[in-house]
């Protein structure tokens, strides 16, 4: 005859020793568990600007400056083209041929981005900016340092910079340089990832 | 009748558009002590789901109560 399996089949004088190994068991296979996988609390949110359009530059911004406002690291990963974001300067001394003209084609700095639709050669960036002030939106230079204030992780990818021939020294200060793992091993880690 | 709860600290965010009036708070709660209390008004109706966002998603703040009167919008929120 099958043995039900509760307690109440079990004889008295056993419950209290069977309850505590049960107890005992249970409490091993947790604590091997929690050595396995460490509890991670991870929060992160990771972005790839690769745009370097003035519209999406924004919005990654303010995504950035919210999720670090709401706690969470943030991670921004500066690719082609959104390389620009982060310039501070150009420098043409030093590079070859190609680098120069490279140099002079990309723009240098938020101010010199362009929108993504109708910029007629900065007129609709200019449009942009005037109507994001006139209704009391921050401008895309005081995102910029929202975000840094925040403490948002700003990294530039150095395979781009290299084809883009950018320099370390033309980026803002504080700027990480860094690859694809550097790239992978946040998002890896993150609820949020963004591809701008 | 709701309790009037006095806040340690007003954050004055009207006129300040999205993601302003949040980051302006998160400077708050950097440095606040556990238990103090912020009154954020804002003019921005996105900051009513967003406070409310914030509260379910960070454990280090608490929603204590929203209101709107005229077009301004009341958040008084906790650092826990």
């Amino acid at each position: 005859m099958p043995a039900a399996r509760t307690l109440e089949a079990i004889p008295a004088g056993l419950r209290a020793t069977v309850r505590a190994l049960v107890k005992e068991e249970v409490a091993r296979a947790l604590a091997a568990q929690k050595e396995r996988a460490p509890a991670r609390a991870s929060n992160r949110a990771t972005l790839i600007v690769f745009s370097g359009d003035l519209d999406r530059v924004i919005a990654s911004l303010v995504i950035a400056t919210g999720a670090a406002s709401m706690g969470m690291d943030v991670s921004m990963f500066f690719t082609f083209w959104g390389l620009s974001v982060l310039r501070r300067r150009r420098r043409f001394a030093g590079k070859d041929a190609l680098a120069r003209a490279l140099t002079l084609l990309t723009p240098n700095g938020l101010e010199s981005l362009g929108v993504s639709r109708g910029n007629f050669g900065g007129a609709g960036a200019r449009a942009l900016r005037m109507a994001m002030k006139s209704r009391k939106v921050a401008s895309p230079e005081a995102l910029f340092t929202e975000a840094r204030d925040a403490g948002v992780r700003m990294v530039a990818c150095s395979m781009s910079m290299d084809v883009l021939g950018i320099e370390k020294d033309e980026l803002y200060p504080g700027v990480e340089v860094g690859g694809v793992a550097t790239y992978l091993g946040d998002a890896a880690d993150s609820r949020v990832t963004l591809f701008i | 009748m709701a309790k009037e709860i006095s806040p340690d600290a007003v954050l004055d965010a009207r006129g300040e558009k999205c993601p302003i009036p949040v980051a302006r708070a998160a400077k708050w709660l950097k440095t606040a002590t556990p238990g103090a209390t912020l009154r954020v008004e804002s003019t921005d109706p996105a900051s009513v789901p967003d406070f409310k966002a914030w509260a379910t998603t960070d454990q280090r703040l608490e929603l204590l109560e929203q209101s709107e009167a005229g077009g301004l919008f009341i958040h008084l929120v906790r650092r826990t």
